[in-house]
């Protein structure tokens, strides 16, 4: 089969494949990968290689289709190199489900301490295993029992979040974002989790626990509307500082400044340094 | 519990990116000017702060940053991820999960591009340098950085004016100076010296006040 022909059949493949990925049908998902394997030309382009390898360890890995997984994490790692974040995260999920859990549970938690939340999105039911502790904001799941935010509910959950803040009852305060963030729909399309999200970042800062906040700070900004806040923006700044990672800190907090002239007044002091060395704003 | 008496509980001394602030119970006071002077520790002032006599209801209070840049209560949000979505889409800027270039007809068609849903974040993948990354693992980024702008144009302009770039509405179309930007984060690289800007004692920035339990 030429990659033309092979592009095209997998185009033509493309719907069914979907709907077994939407339906979590493990075993038609497999054995179409397995044909997929079969009919891929050698030379196929690398962009092709890449996407297609990504696509179906992803899929793979979501529907718990191990034994196919394995075979794609291959051909994964070929095209994005061992480094990748994600070839990292299918081979710790791998480790931890088919091999030893003890070793997987420490590859999870070598990929989260080196990349954060990033290689969990979408999967966020490791982020639990990596991380190791019940304080840990927990991430989105799909439910199907959404609340928007003006439902009466979640206007009581935000009152008794700012009064635990106001308190300085922090611990209190994340585990009602918790719980209101349990009941929103996903943060990237919906309004109101970034507010959630944002405040419980603003708890895990103030109690001095820069990853966390960093996590929950990452979160928001992804979240509707995060971008463009001056506190998401200026935490996540200082959360960057803190980890070292200094140009993209500075890059936040400047653009804190931006969003609001008044922004950076509430800066911890020592995380400005970066930005009076290079004599910034 | 938490008043604003003469004697408060958990009064702090911070000494803020703008000047010496009061921290009690999640709130926030302004330290009057003249009980600070040239090269004060937060220890110098806070005891300045209790030979005064003042008490924190003679403070200005000042708004939590929390409430003052996050806002009071979730709200409804912008559409901004949309339309960079529909730029990048027509632009041809994003691709599927074989690596081809996106058939619009499968969002709407050209002109009338339908929303982003869930499962594109999935399915729709954006050039990285070590190839197509998810959408997912993707985030918005500026195409001209706050660091470049600032440096090039925005400390001469005004507030607003430097706002109107960061929320992108002037000229129109919104959204053209975001774009979806594969995340990148590796603490470890960062991290190699994670505690450089903490090496500093903490009594020049916080202390208690004295006589203030």
């Amino acid at each position: 089969m030429t990659p033309d022909e092979f592009l095209k059949s997998m185009k033509a493949a493309r719907k069914d494949l979907e709907a077994a990925e939407d339906a979590r049908d493990t075993a038609t998902l497999t054995t179409m990968y397995q044909h997929i394997r079969a009919a891929m030309p050698p030379d196929l382009p690398k962009i092709n290689f890449q996407a297609i390898s990504y696509t179906a360890v992803t899929r793979l890995l979501e529907a718990e289709a191990w034994d196919e997984a394995a075979h794609w994490l291959v051909k994964f790692e070929q095209g994005y190199g061992p480094d990748f974040y994600d070839v990292e995260f299918a081979h710790a999920v791998l480790e931890w489900h088919t091999g030893n859990p003890t070793h997987g549970k420490t590859l999870l938690q070598q990929v989260y301490r080196t990349h954060g939340t990033l290689p969990f999105r979408g999967f966020e039911r490791y982020l639990a295993i990596a991380r190791d502790n019940a304080n840990a904001l927990p991430p989105h799941t799909d439910t199907d029992d959404t609340l928007d935010i003006d439902h009466p509910l979640i206007q009581d959950l935000t009152n008794r979040i700012n009064t635990a803040m106001d308190n300085e009852h922090y611990t209190d305060a994340i585990e009602l974002c918790r719980q209101a963030l349990h009941h929103l729909d996903d943060p990237a399309t919906t309004d109101g989790p970034m507010w959630f999200l944002a405040t419980a970042g603003e708890a895990y800062f103030a109690q001095g626990d820069y990853q966390r906040a960093h996590d929950a700070f990452d979160a928001a900004h992804r979240a509707q509307g995060g971008h463009t806040n001056p506190l998401v923006l200026l935490r996540l700044g200082e959360c960057h500082i803190e980890h070292g990672n200094t140009d993209t800190g500075i890059e936040h907090l400047i653009a804190a400044h931006i969003a609001d002239p008044t922004a950076l007044e509430h800066a911890e002091p020592h995380h400005l340094e970066p930005l009076h060395q290079r004599g910034l704003p | 519990m938490c008043h604003l008496g003469p004697v408060p509980p958990n009064t702090k001394v911070i000494k803020g990116a703008s000047g010496f602030i009061v921290k009690h119970c999640g709130q926030f006071f302004r330290v009057p000017r003249k009980l600070i002077k040239h090269g004060d520790t937060a220890d110098d002032v806070a005891r300045r702060l209790a030979n005064s006599g003042r008490g924190l209801d003679q403070l200005k209070k000042l708004k939590s940053p929390r409430r003052h840049l996050l806002g009071p209560t979730p709200g409804k949000l912008d559409p901004t991820g949309q339309h960079v979505w529909r730029r990048m889409a027509r632009n041809g800027d994003l691709v599927d999960g074989d690596g081809l270039p996106l058939d619009l007809d499968d969002f709407g068609g050209r002109d009338s591009l339908r929303d982003l849903t869930k499962q594109d974040l999935k399915r729709i993948y954006v050039m990285g340098e070590d190839g197509p990354i998810q959408l997912k693992k993707c985030d918005m980024g500026h195409i001209e950085g706050a660091v470049e702008f600032w440096i090039d144009r925005g400390h001469r302009m005004s507030p607003d004016a430097r706002k109107q770039w960061m929320l992108d509405l002037e000229p129109p179309p919104p959204g053209k100076n975001y774009q979806f930007t594969p995340s990148s984060l590796n603490r470890s690289a960062g991290g190699r010296n994670p505690h450089r800007y903490r090496d500093v004692d903490p009594t020049v920035h916080a202390a208690d006040v004295p006589g203030w339990p």
